[in-house]
């Protein structure tokens, strides 16, 4: 989360210009991450003391960890864990800003704990919900894509209840072949992960989406209420998507649509989950 | 305040920003569906600023933005998506959006950025800090 977020945050704030913000993102694969911004990141030392560590490098021809060892800022083990971590992707944005001075380690650090606290709460019950999930659902069959899909209805629990206001649950995997279905809200993801993804529910929980995610209540099913769904499912999966980032898959989405169908033959490639809420019940198809 | 366009596919996200932009006091002198719309519209309106979605049917909001900004490169554009992938960002930047919104969007994250992009090009004066 933290690389192209924090990026576009610190665009958000008026810190970093979008020329300076490209440039960042242009040569920051071809940068090598320092161990002091690294401490920074995780919190292991506070940007005066990786000053003060500069400051000695420039008088002293030694290394960052052998001397912030020597003045107790970090153990070795600690300097061991940082030489792992500077492989990190995610690290070598705040490397490029330190490069480019485009701002100072002190405000980098303060810049990262306003952005912790403004973006990543809604990342600490992920491994939770996934655990959840895999009780009531076996994607096995995906192999080693199915960490991927409890990762996908994982995530869709979190966002029924950010913008849906409904702790929801899930139930059961279905394995019926044929239904009778009243509406199906869809949308394919494609690129380095090519997964068709849809809502199957009945009108009334169509309505009821569209209305606690619109904030208003909507009556009827017409163009807004179908347009609200499919933008509740694109807002998911663009979320989805985001963090299948981190995992280096570039991917793409495609216009949702809503539709009124009838009786649909489901493939046996399909996974469909029940989604249970307050408001009723919908399903979720994968299919890969 | 300002004079904003509005382009995106869905009815939903036009009337959201419509009645977050018009409760900030701006105002949303068009709405595009499309990006060619966009394109067609940008010229007769001439507003101050546009929000852009990025995946769109048809023309996608980054070859709208690029048209648009090839016969007016004052234009203030700022993207929206629902995608907050690094390649995108760096597309729509790339491009020439001056700044980028996530989807979903909300008062708080939208006027932000507007603001920035007026106070940046002279629409309105930066508040005192």
């Amino acid at each position: 989360m933290l690389n192209q977020y924090f990026g576009y945050y610190l665009l958000n704030k008026g810190i970093l210009t979008n020329l300076q913000l490209r440039e960042i993102l242009e040569t920051e694969q071809t940068v090598k991450v320092k161990l002091g911004v690294i401490a920074v990141n995780t919190g292991a030392m506070t940007a005066e003391q990786v000053e003060e560590i500069h400051n000695l490098q420039r008088t002293r021809d030694q290394k960052f960890g052998a001397l912030a060892v020597e003045k107790e800022y970090l153990t070795s083990t600690q300097v061991e864990q940082l030489l792992e971590s500077q492989q990190e992707g995610h690290l070598t944005l705040l490397q490029v800003i330190a490069n480019k001075k485009y701002m100072t380690l002190a405000a980098v650090e303060k810049a990262l704990m306003d952005f912790r606290e403004e973006y990543e709460t809604a990342n600490q019950t992920c491994d939770t919900d996934r655990l959840i999930v895999k009780q009531m659902v076996d994607f096995s069959a995906a192999g080693p894509k199915a960490d991927l899909l409890y990762k996908y209805i994982g995530l869709l629990k979190r966002n029924v209840l950010r913008f849906l206001n409904d702790a929801s649950f899930v139930f059961m995997q279905i394995t019926e072949h044929e239904k009778n279905v009243q509406w199906i809200a869809s949308q394919q993801i494609i690129g380095d992960l090519s997964l068709s993804t849809g809502f199957i529910m009945e009108e009334s929980v169509l309505l009821e989406i569209a209305s606690r995610f619109y904030g208003e209540s909507l009556m009827k099913v017409d163009e807004m209420a179908l347009d609200t769904v499919g933008e509740f499912l694109n807002v998911h999966n663009g979320i989805f998507c985001s963090s299948l980032s981190e995992s280096g898959f570039i991917t793409d989405l495609q216009t949702p649509f809503v539709l009124k169908k009838g009786k649909e033959s489901f493939q046996l490639t399909d996974y469909r989950v029940a989604i249970g809420t307050s408001f009723g019940d919908f399903e979720v198809i994968l299919s890969m | 305040m300002a004079r904003i366009m509005i382009v995106d596919d869905s009815m939903m996200m036009r009337a959201a920003l419509r009645k977050i932009l018009e409760k900030a006091g701006h105002e949303v002198v068009s709405e595009a569906v499309n990006g060619q719309q966009a394109i067609d519209n940008y010229p007769k309106y001439q507003p101050d600023l546009v929000t852009m979605d990025i995946t769109m049917p048809g023309l996608s909001g980054i070859e709208a933005l690029k048209c648009i900004l090839d016969t007016a490169p004052q234009a203030n554009i700022v993207a929206v998506s629902a995608l907050g992938q690094k390649h995108i960002i760096f597309d729509a930047l790339e491009s020439g959006a001056k700044n980028y919104v996530l989807k979903p969007i909300t008062e708080d994250k939208l006027l932000p950025v507007i603001n920035l992009v007026l106070e940046q090009n002279g629409f309105i004066e930066a508040a005192p800090r």
